[in-house]
């Protein structure tokens, strides 16, 4: 092979690599100058939710010209990095910030980013999200009826009057509406479910990422008590590219959680979460900075074998996206901490894993999750889909230099009832799918399925530390487990629910009137896995099944 | 009538009316009914509440059937759609009868679930003149790494005024007693 071949083999993998990132980035080069909006608390549709919806429509379409207007929100809000993240992009990348203080003000900078607007009729909340798509579609902001002289102020004109449209009808009929007239232009790499909160609120922060990428809009259920929703749901993710995504989040009225992921899961598809995930048409256009390579705070070396003492080992996880938990809060970096990265975002909002990989203290760790590449539960995943979707995580994992996978399984119950175990033949295949890595964990409550192969830990969790138990009752179950849990050294593994502070998770392990030693979870799994006390355990048949029913 | 028989019936004569009129332990009937508790009851939320956090259910509840006997007492643990239940009939009449169970749902955040086929080694009586029944309970809880037997004991004790149940638990494994106060329903 002559030496030009030879090149342009060697580089073809990272010109790949690079291509997808650019084309998944939309642009080459971040704008230095951009304004801030403060979004407020009031999200009714008889409050700011019109005003928001104009503005996130707003932020869509201002973006398509580069990053331009990013949004700041309350404290009340899930994620709390928004004002975090903004300080990064000033001290990391050189912006500026200028903020506005007004719809009005938005709009004399960006209302030529828009070709007109689409008005939704605020008695039927439906449209709002019909209107998202069209918003994308033709490039317009989205009003209600009393905006329309805002806007036609900066010289905006309507383009769709959903006014009328929709009156009376349930939400299948709207949606099979909204997909005879949009679905045929909209994306097949990405579908928004706006669901979340309900009823007179929304809280459609994810708005403007669907409206960039030209989305198709929903909240339609995913439970079979819908017939006719749930058809167009299915006939939804049936129509979608291959692997391709899911964002937002099943409307908290209509279906579960479980419901949903469950679904999206078996057509191989993605779920990234939430509803309320902000600024994704900003951030995406961020790349990293020349001087950044993902470096992880391992503790030890892939092979490297630990021994552990005859002792209690306790290794704390926080999960649910590192954006709405504790990440922020008081107390991160004085006890070993992992963390589970969102890795899609290594392509959807590169910058914002910088940022939390540059602020991580010694005790922080990353790990790979949940499932796949994505949300995903892994006993739906179609057997076929399943290496395709991993070699995908696998290449999220070694841009992210994480070493640990973490599988949740809600298709068959949840922490209160059912089960979240896997069958043998599904932890087959993660074993198989990731050579490399040093172990998996399991679970968001506690979980049964354990094993060890080649060197290999699967360990669940033994505990989930719930936001709303009382101190001195986490005390009491941890130090109940210990004494159901003689075998020396027992490996105690903890989910700690997102927003529950570190320095309140601090003070009840302290409390526990046990010795204990926490640990990294690279180290305890290498312990582990040096070590076996814990029993192997995969789904039994005669575990409980319990559907994720919703409450009506 | 000989001397040792004329002692004997005068004996019969003067206990007989004695032991017919001790009490005998059998349940108050004010036991038999739905008795309920909410979360808004417990230190989930609010600390000045008396009862252990019943999280992560939002909702217990016992109904209790008393037929001479026989007790029934099935506990129903809510969160949202989710329910758990645990129902056994018991005689206290006898020591002991082993009862099988749905599962136990006492502690959902811990990774501590009924072994031994479901079964319960379950002692139950009354006490206090029927205002008490206490269950003496031996389980198997399956863990990560083995099996442990527990015992716990119950007991339910009725008010005065029948209204409220104070449901009482000491658990082999567990340091802290949990004490939960239903109402009627």
């Amino acid at each position: 092979m002559n030496l030009t071949r030879k090149i342009l083999k060697n580089a073809l993998p990272g010109l790949a690599l690079v291509a997808l990132l650019s084309f998944s980035q939309r642009a080459v080069c971040a704008e230095k100058e951009a304004y801030v909006m403060q979004m407020s608390e009031d999200w009714t549709i008889e409050g700011d939710l019109p005003s928001h919806a104009l503005l996130l429509s707003l932020q869509g379409l201002a973006n398509l010209n580069g990053p331009q207007l990013y949004f700041e929100y309350m404290p009340s809000w899930p994620w709390k990095i928004t004002r975090p993240l903004k300080e990064f992009y000033e001290r990391r990348h050189d912006f500026t910030f200028t903020p506005l203080e007004t719809p009005e003000e938005a709009l004399a900078l960006f209302a030529n980013s828009a070709k007109g607007y689409v008005v939704w009729d605020k008695e039927v909340r439906t449209s709002l999200i019909v209107a998202f798509t069209v918003a994308g579609l033709e490039e317009v902001v989205v009003v209600s009826e009393e905006l329309i002289p805002l806007v036609e102020e900066y010289g905006l004109e309507m383009v769709v009057d959903l006014r009328g449209d929709f009156t009376g009808m349930p939400d299948h009929e709207i949606y099979q509406i909204a997909m005879d007239r949009y679905w045929d232009r909209c994306s097949r790499d990405l579908v928004i479910w706006m669901g979340g909160a309900h009823g007179n609120r929304m809280e459609p922060g994810m708005a403007d990422w669907g409206i960039y990428r030209k989305a198709f809009f929903t909240d339609l259920s995913n439970n079979p008590l819908h017939p006719e929703e749930l058809a167009l749901t299915n006939r939804i993710y049936t129509e979608q590219n291959p692997q391709s995504y899911v964002m937002g989040w099943h409307s908290y009225r209509k279906d579960t959680e479980g419901q949903q992921v469950s679904l999206i899961s078996s057509y191989g598809l993605r779920m990234e979460g939430l509803n309320t995930l902000p600024n994704l048409s900003f951030n995406n256009q961020i790349p990293f900075t020349d001087d950044f390579k993902f470096t992880n705070n391992h503790n030890v070396e892939p092979d490297e074998v630990v021994v552990p003492e005859e002792k209690v080992y306790v290794s704390l996880v926080q999960t649910d996206s590192i954006g709405i938990g504790a990440w922020t809060k008081p107390g991160r970096g004085r006890i070993p901490y992992a963390w589970q990265v969102s890795m899609s975002w290594v392509d959807t909002a590169p910058a914002s894993l910088q940022f939390f990989f540059e602020g991580a203290m010694p005790n922080d760790y990353f790990i790979g999750g949940l499932t796949g590449p994505s949300y995903m539960y892994p006993k739906p995943i179609p057997a076929e889909a399943f290496p395709i979707l991993m070699t995908e995580a696998k290449r999220q994992m070694s841009i992210l230099d994480l070493r640990v996978m973490e599988t949740m399984d809600y298709s068959e119950g949840n922490r209160h009832v059912g089960n979240t175990e896997l069958t043998r033949e599904v932890a087959d295949r993660y074993y198989e799918n990731f050579p490399d890595v040093i172990g998996f964990i399991n679970g968001y409550g506690s979980a049964r399925t354990f094993d060890l192969r080649d060197d290999r830990p699967l360990i669940s969790y033994d505990y989930y530390l719930s936001l709303y138990r009382p101190a001195e009752e986490a005390v009491a179950d941890l130090e109940e487990l210990i004494h159901l849990n003689r075998k020396r050294p027992y490996f105690m593994l903890i989910h700690v629910r997102e927003s529950k502070s570190i320095e309140k998770t601090v003070g009840i392990l302290e409390a526990v009137n046990e010795p204990i030693e926490i640990v990294p979870l690279d180290v305890f799994l290498k312990m582990a896995a040096n070590n076996k006390t814990y029993r192997t355990r995969y789904q039994q048949p005669g575990d409980p099944i319990v559907g994720n029913p919703h409450p009506k | 009538m000989n001397h040792s028989a004329r002692i004997l019936k005068t004996l019969l004569v003067w206990l007989l009316p004695i032991v017919t009129v001790l009490p005998v332990a059998r349940a108050n009937p004010a036991f038999s009914g739905l008795w309920t508790i909410s979360a808004a009851e417990t230190t989930t939320r609010d600390p000045e509440a008396r009862s252990t956090a019943t999280d992560p259910w939002r909702n217990l509840d016992i109904q209790i059937e008393v037929a001479g006997d026989q007790v029934s007492i099935t506990r129903s643990f809510r969160g949202g759609s989710r329910v758990a239940r645990e129902s056994m009939t018991v005689d206290t009449s006898i020591p002991s009868q082993v009862v099988t169970v749905e599962g136990w749902w006492d502690n959902r955040h811990i990774g501590a679930y009924l072994g031994d086929g479901k079964k319960q080694t379950v002692a139950a009586k009354w006490l206090d003149g029927g205002r008490t029944l206490q269950l003496n309970i031996e389980m198997i809880l399956e863990t990560s790494q083995a099996e442990t037997p527990v015992r716990v004991l119950r007991e339910m004790r009725l008010s005065d005024d029948g209204e409220t149940l104070v449901v009482i638990q000491l658990r082999s494994s567990r340091n802290t007693p949990v004490v939960r106060f239903f109402k009627k329903a």
